[in-house]
């Protein structure tokens, strides 16, 4: 009996360590480009036509009582800025990102799309600027250092004949490779509701930002 | 007259006696019970072959033996086989006395045996079924441990479906065309009837096929094959029937050649374990044999099982925690009776006509023609323009407003609807008022309203137009099957195999209308749809269909195959082997006969047929170390034509062939190492199978795959997944250790690794896609799956059972079991590129590949133990014959332990943010749903046999 059990037994051990490989979270997983940052206002989380409230952004008036809208046209959501009827005569509202942490990815650039409507004059503008000492409550507090793209204005007005939704100006690639740490990002609408040379659409949508070299 | 025979059979017995005269080794086989002598034992000699059958008075001989140690089986159906190893001395006449075999109680246990019905999500008719009934009636402890303890589980021996095991009746293939799984039901509750049964694992050789990687089952109905006399037991349980009846009476053979077997059974329930499932089964077998002379005899067998089962729901988590897990919706009140909306019906009637031809005595030819007819029904609710009659429909669920942001709040309000505030002393709580009404709405309107149908049916806007139907999705199959196997013992040590195989299908797939739900007539057109993709046949476009009219979809399918196979057996004294080869050929081919509005061009009419040939492999050997060691080897190659199933992508609309279509490959080896000594048997065996280039077609409803526009449209959507490759392997054990005479202790365990051990590819078939003038077809690419497991069974499985036999016939036994390593359905469209990557080529909003990987991670159901009580006596009631009666008692799942036994992944949210979005708050619209298995259940047969 006894002279049995000692081959059986070596040979479950040995099975059992032949058999015994794949884990439970070894598992194939497809590869694909992680962005650091990516906001595209799916058309079912925001609400048309209501105050940016949107995940942890930030809406800030500077002047007036103009706040960036959540707005969503042909199944596409994105931020507008206008001062049309505003019936003040600036009209300044920031736009800015929740915290977005630059230390875990390498050669970073910042893409984003704007377009304008019913545009008309330079100074009816979005302007972007980038901080790392924003507190997240005090946006004059802290300091923004402005960020050179190409920008929708007065030149790039989308057609009457296009959809509100159709966000057509690429910002082109921002290098934001020698930052590290956490950022904000801020999109600052300008304009005037009593100058109606100044009181066009200004919009903003697809904001991401990845390792460039991925 | 009667005096005559009786001395005609003395007088013949006499001169059989005296042809023994001086046999090598002789045997007198009694039974345990009666102490009578048993008649038509057999006995083998293992390594030659050689056989002997006891005669009249329950003797056997053999004129020689070869020299050496020797192992000598003897065995007759119902009854324990008894093993003698041999040391015959040259020329000495062995002579074994008396040989006392004792009923096999298993025979009675396996009465027990509950068929387990499979998902009964299938929204085709497949015959899934669970693969215990590929177990029954086996000698190997780990096997009986499979089918008796865990089969409830949905355990697999090695993790292969039955779609990898043959199953035949008289060497006639039972497993169907279609997906090449065997439907049980089709002798479902002919448990006497189809006890003489031969099995073989693994690869091993099988007498009357070449077999697959799983095993071999034969069933013979042969009707001088049964041991004469009747029986009768009636049977009660709380699994899915509660009551059986079953009688059998086997003639044996007569003075004139004539030998019949009869048997009828009746299964029934008002309502089987879950709630609302109806089950009504009636059974009837008939088998008459004619033994024209020495050499030819004939054999009819006719089966006639019909049975109707009402099916209960997979449900998610949410509706589980809120109504149980016993809860069904497929069933609501009509007229104060619970009436279920999803039936199966399964009438498959069979005739047989056999031929047994002894063409010397080495040889012999059985040649088998079949003719199966009949239907197999799975009904189902439709409906045009009008709500979803499910209770479960996500909408009516609380989940539905739970994942509405905006519906949450912080408001209390009194009973009469006033808000309450912090200083009436009730603290706000964020809450969504919506959903606890939702909640509270389902639980008391949680079944179907067949009311509100026939209430919209009959104030329809339309006149008599119905908008709820009761419909079937009817297969009616015609399937013709003739095979050949011929036995030949070439020499003393060699015997070949061989058989070949004919099958000719027409089966015909259809809507069938059932029940208009008290309207007058119902609108043959898809709503869905406009113009002329509505149309389901725009031969005979806008009809008004009637109860019992086919409507939807109606095609046929034809299949010819053919195979055939040859085997030689080597057996020596210290070494058997064996080496087999099989060829097939198979023929598909689709003819529709409705012209579909979306498919103008391909669906009437005969489509493209596609042929298949394949071929297999296959050798093995047993090593005799002595006689009561062995060690045993067999590989395994063969090459597999898809099933009918997986070969016409989108079978209800169009004659298309699956893209991609390929035969599978079956790479498939084991060893084991048997000892059989007189008190402790084992077997323990390490097994691989590869499956390479599977395919597999799922149909679901379908939410615009990989668009998120959120909408409530339903499309039906096939899932084309081609190049699988499957993986398994493990380890199996089984001991028996016969502690006193009385005591006898087992164990059996089985451990696997079951896993996708590759990424496949995935395409769709998507009709609204065609509808608009696209490609239907959306190719998807890679599925990322490698090392995922193979769902829905347990991987890892262990037995301990403990069985006393009282020598006054009594015996009880208990085992427990632990399962564990069970995983869940994932789905595929979700593990590929679409889930994840976005329009712009970068990844979703937020995908990180740890939240990715979180998020599709295989979920792995909890492990759990079930202790089994099984117990029995029976009685003899007269001294001159066999006669006894019994009764056998069985508790399952002793301690009401509640466990999943499979469950999938929905395939609604197929991208991330859309995935994420549901499960923001912890209770998806589209969660998985899952089965459960049994809770307590038992089990009690009385019997007479006489």
């Amino acid at each position: 009996m006894k002279k049995m059990i000692k081959p059986f037994l070596m040979l479950t051990l040995s099975l059992g360590v032949f058999t015994s490989c794949v884990k439970d979270d070894d598992f194939a997983v497809t590869s694909f480009k992680e962005t650091v940052y990516k906001e595209v206002f799916d058309s079912y989380i925001v609400n048309d036509d209501e105050y940016l409230n949107f995940g942890d952004w930030t809406s800030f008036v500077e002047a007036g009582s103009v706040h960036w809208f959540e707005k969503e046209t042909d199944n596409n959501g994105y931020l507008e800025f206008t001062s049309y009827l505003s019936g003040e005569a600036t009209n300044i509202a920031w736009a800015i990102t929740p915290k977005i942490n630059l230390d875990k990815s390498e050669n970073e650039v910042l893409t984003f799309k704007t377009s304008s409507e019913f545009v008309s004059d330079p100074a009816n503008k979005i302007e972007v600027f980038i901080s790392n000492d924003f507190d997240g409550t005090n946006v004059l507090a802290a300091t923004w250092m402005p960020i050179t793209a190409t920008l929708a204005n007065n030149s790039t007005n989308i057609l009457s004949s296009d959809s509100n939704g159709f966000i057509n100006i690429n910002s082109g690639e921002i290098d934001l490779s020698t930052i590290t740490g956490d950022i904000y990002i801020a999109f600052k609408g300008t304009g005037s509701g009593t100058n109606i040379t100044l009181d066009g659409s200004l919009r903003l949508d697809d904001i991401k930002i990845y390792d460039k070299n991925l | 007259m009667k005096k005559l025979v009786l001395s005609t059979l003395l007088v013949l017995q006499a001169v059989f006696v005296f042809a023994q005269q001086n046999p090598a080794l002789k045997g007198k086989v009694i039974d345990a019970k009666s102490q009578k002598p048993l008649q038509n034992v057999v006995a083998t000699i293992q390594s030659t072959n050689q056989s002997a059958l006891t005669d009249f008075e329950g003797n056997f001989f053999f004129q020689s033996i070869p020299s050496g140690e020797q192992v000598l089986v003897v065995k007759s159906s119902g009854y324990n086989q008894q093993r003698f190893v041999l040391e015959p001395t040259n020329g000495e006449p062995l002579d074994l006395g008396v040989v006392v075999l004792e009923e096999d109680i298993t025979s009675e246990q396996q009465l027990s045996l509950v068929t387990i019905t499979e998902n009964d999500l299938g929204d085709d008719n497949s015959g899934s079924e669970s693969t215990s009934g590929l177990l029954q009636a086996t000698r190997d402890t780990y096997q009986q441990a499979a089918a008796f303890n865990w089969g409830l589980a949905r355990f697999r021996i090695r993790g292969l479906d039955n779609e990898y095991g043959v199953t035949m009746i008289n060497g006639i293939v039972m497993n169907k065309l279609y997906d090449g799984r065997p439907q049980w039901s089709n002798w479902g509750g002919l448990n006497d009837a189809t006890r003489n049964q031969e099995f073989t694992m693994g690869s091993a050789p099988s007498d009357y096929t070449f077999g697959s990687a799983l095993g071999t089952q034969e069933i013979n109905t042969r009707a001088s094959f049964y041991r004469p006399g009747s029986r009768i037991s009636m049977s009660g349980t709380n699994t899915n029937y509660s009551w059986r009846m079953m009688g059998t009476h086997a003639s044996g053979m007569n003075k004139d050649g004539w030998a019949f077997v009869v048997s009828a059974s009746r299964r029934w329930a008002e309502e089987g374990y879950f709630d609302g499932t109806d089950y009504g089964a009636n059974s009837l077998f008939a088998s008459v044999e004619k033994r024209i002379n020495d050499k030819h005899s004939l054999n009819l067998t006719a089966m006639y099982a019909q049975n109707s089962r009402g099916k209960s729901s997979p449900n998610t988590k949410e509706v589980n925690d809120l109504m149980g897990i016993k809860y069904n919706s497929y069933w609501g009140y009509q007229n104060g009776k619970k009436r279920n909306s999803r039936d199966k019906d399964v009438e498959e009637p069979l005739v047989m006509l056999s031929h047994y031809w002894r063409l010397s005595e080495k040889t012999t030819l059985n040649t088998n023609v079949a003719f199966q007819t009949g239907s197999i029904g799975n009904s189902r609710l439709d409906y045009q323009l009008a709500n979803n009659p499910d209770p479960t429909y996500y909408r009516n669920l609380p989940s539905y407003y739970a994942n509405q942001p905006e519906l949450w709040n912080d408001f209390v309000y009194d009973v009469d609807g006033n808000q309450l505030f912090e200083e009436d002393g009730v603290t706000p709580q964020y809450q969504n008022l919506d959903a606890q009404n939702a909640g509270n709405y389902f639980r008391t309107h949680s079944q179907i309203n067949w009311d509100a149908m026939y209430f919209a049916n009959t104030t329809s806007a339309n006149a008599g137009r119905s908008a709820y139907v009761l419909y079937e999705d009817r297969t009616d199959d015609n399937l013709l099957n003739a095979n050949s196997i011929i036995n030949s013992s070439l020499s003393d040590n060699i015997t070949l195999n061989a058989g070949v195989n004919f099958r000719k299908l027409r089966s015909h797939n259809y809507q069938n209308l059932l029940d208009l739900l008290g309207g007058q007539y119902f609108l043959d057109v898809d709503a869905f749809y406009t113009g002329d993709a509505a149309q389901s046949d725009l031969n005979n476009p806008n009809r008004q269909v009637g109860e019992g009219d086919s409507y939807g979809y109606n095609y046929l399918l034809h299949a010819l195959t053919f195979d055939g196979f040859t085997q030689f057996k080597f057996s020596y004294d210290k070494v058997d082997f064996y080496l087999a080869q099989s060829f097939s050929r198979s023929e598909y081919q689709r003819e529709g006969i409705y012209r579909n509005g979306i498919y103008a061009n391909n669906s009437f009419g005969k489509g493209e047929s596609i042929t298949f040939e394949n071929f297999g492999f296959k050798g093995g050997l047993t090593y005799k170390l002595n006689g009561r060691n062995y060690l045993d080897f067999n590989g395994l190659y063969q090459t597999k034509a898809p099933s009918l199933r997986n070969s016409f992508s989108n079978a209800r609309m169009n004659n298309v062939i699956t893209p991609d279509l390929k035969s599978e490959s079956i790479t498939s080896a084991d060893a084991s190492y048997i000892l059989r000594a007189p008190k402790f048997k084992a077997r323990l065996t390490g097994f691989y199978t590869k499956i390479q280039d599977a395919t597999e077609i799922s149909f679901f409803y379908g939410e615009g795959i990989g668009s998120d526009d959120g909408g409530d449209e339903d499309t039906f959507v096939s899932e084309i997944v081609t190049g699988i490759e499957k993986q398994n392997m493990g380890a199996e054990l089984g001991l028996e250790y016969q502690i006193t005479s009385t005591i006898k202790a087992s164990a059996s365990a089985s451990y696997g690794q079951y896993i996708y051990s590759d990424n496949a590819k995935l395409k769709t078939n998507d009709d609204a896609l065609a509808a608009t003038g696209n490609n239907s077809l959306t190719d998807f690419g890679t599925v990322y799956i490698k090392d995922y497991h193979q769902p829905g069974m347990p991987q890892t499985a262990a037995s301990f059972g403990l069985e006393y036999r009282d020598p006054h016939f009594w015996w009880v036994g208990a085992n427990v079991n632990y399962l564990a390593n069970s995983y869940i359905d994932f789905a595929n469209i979700l593990r590929t590129d679409n889930f994840v990557v976005d329009s712009d080529g970068y990844a979703f909003a937020g995908a990180t590949e740890e939240n990715v990987s979180s998020l599709l991670k295989q979920e792995k159901f909890d492990s759990f133990t079930l202790v089994n009580l099984t117990g029995g006596k029976s009685w003899r009631i007269s001294k001159a014959n066999r006669n006894t009666v019994g009764f056998f008692a069985s508790v399952n799942n002793l301690f009401d332990i509640e466990y999943k036994t499979g469950g999938f992944e929905q395939s609604r949210k197929a991208t991330f943010p859309d995935l994420q979005a549901d499960l923001a708050n912890g209770t998806p619209s589209f969660g998985p749903k899952y089965f459960y298995g049994y809770g307590r259940t038992f089990f009690v047969n009385f019997y007479i046999n006489f």
